[in-house]
C-alpha cells in the first residue's frame, strides 16, 4: 500500500533515512586501539629484549603477535559488518587505504635486511603517519590528522638520529612515541566522539 | 515554477529505501526492513518496483547457509534521486505551496 505524503514530509523522510546510515566515528576506535596497543607492546618488547636479552637478529620476534591481531581484527570487523547490515562508503575507502598500507609495510619489511632496519623502521613511522593522516581526512577527524603529522615529524627526527648516531634503540623509542601519538591518543578521542561523517 | 516529482520516488517507502541506499555502498534486506519499519511483504514489493525502474540493483546470494539479499543504488537511481531533490526544492522555497 502506497502512502500519500507532502513535499515537506518527503524531505523529512530523506533526512531521517540519511541519518540512520551515517558512519559513526567511534566505530573506528576499536581498530586503532587494537593495532596501536599491539604495535606498542611489540616495539616495547623489542626494545627490552634488545637492551637485556637478545641481539638485533632475534629481538624482532615480538612482532610475531601482529598476524594474530590481524585475525582478531578480521573476525571483529566481519561480525560487525554482518550485524550492521550495510557497508558504507567510508568502510569501502578505509578498506582501500589500509590494504595499500599493508602492501607498503610488507615491501618495507622485505627490503629491511637490504636497506637496514634503522631506515626500514623510520619508513614505518612515516607509513603510520600516512595511514592515520589519510584516515583523519576521510573521517574529517582532526586528532587523527594531527597524529599523522606527529608521526611524520618523528620520522624526520629518526632520520636525523640515524645519520647522527645510527642508534637503533633511538629509532625504536621514536617508533613507540609515534604509535602513541598517531594511534592511541586519536583512538581515545575517537571512542569518546559522538560525531558522524 | 514547480518541477514534476518522480512518481516512482514520491512514495514514502520507496523514498526511504532510495535515501538509505544513497548513503551506503550496499545494504541487506534485513537492514532496510529494520531502518524503514516496513513489513517484509511491502518492502519486497517496493524493492521490486525500484528494481524494475532501474533505480536499484538487487543481488541474492548465500552467506553462512542463509539467503542474503542485498540492494545497491544504480547510477540511474542516483540521477533520479538528485532530480527528485532538486524538484522538491521548488515546492519548499519560501512562498511555494505544498500538495
Amino acid at each position: 500500500m502506497e502512502k500519500e505524503f507532502t513535499e515537506r514530509e518527503s524531505l523529512a523522510v530523506i533526512t531521517e533515512m540519511i541519518s540512520k546510515s551515517r558512519y559513526r566515528l567511534n566505530e573506528s576506535a576499536f581498530d586503532f586501539t587494537l593495532w596501536g596497543l599491539a604495535a606498542f607492546f611489540a616495539v616495547s618488547g623489542q626494545l627490552i629484549l634488545l637492551q637485556f636479552v637478545a641481539t638485533q637478529a632475534y629481538s624482532w620476534y615480538t612482532w610475531s603477535i601482529m598476524p594474530l591481531v590481524g585475525i582478531a581484527s578480521g573476525i571483529y570487523n566481519y561480525s560487525k559488518g554482518k550485524k550492521k547490515g550495510y557497508s558504507s562508503h567510508v568502510d569501502h575507502m578505509m578498506g582501500y587505504l589500509w590494504s595499500a598500507f599493508i602492501v607498503f609495510l610488507l615491501l618495507i619489511l622485505i627490503n629491511g635486511p637490504k636497506i637496514g632496519w634503522n631506515v626500514a623502521y623510520t619508513l614505518i613511522i612515516a607509513l603510520y603517519g600516512v595511514g592515520t593522516f589519510c584516515s583523519g581526512g576521510l573521517l574529517k577527524f582532526n586528532p587523527l590528522i594531527w597524529g599523522g603529522i606527529s608521526a611524520w615529524i618523528l620520522a624526520f627526527v629518526a632520520t636525523y638520529f640515524s645519520y647522527k648516531t645510527d642508534s637503533f634503540e633511538i629509532t625504536l623509542i621514536l617508533l613507540a612515541l609515534s604509535i602513541i601519538s598517531s594511534y592511541l591518543i586519536p583512538a581515545y578521542f575517537l571512542k569518546k566522539s559522538k560525531d558522524h561523517v | 515554477m514547480y518541477k514534476e516529482l518522480d512518481p516512482i520516488l514520491h512514495a514514502q517507502l520507496r523514498l526511504q529505501i532510495v535515501s538509505l541506499l544513497m548513503t551506503v555502498e550496499e545494504a541487506s534486506f534485513n537492514f532496510l526492513l529494520e531502518a524503514t519499519g516496513a513489513t517484509r511483504g511491502n518492502l519486497s514489493i517496493q524493492i521490486g518496483k525500484l528494481k524494475d525502474a532501474g533505480y536499484i540493483k538487487v543481488s541474492k546470494q548465500f552467506k553462512d547457509n542463509y539467503p542474503l539479499t542485498t540492494c545497491e543504488i544504480t547510477s540511474a537511481g542516483r540521477k533520479a534521486f538528485s532530480a527528485y531533490v532538486e524538484a522538491l526544492q521548488t515546492y519548499l522555497k519560501p512562498g511555494g505551496s505544498e500538495g
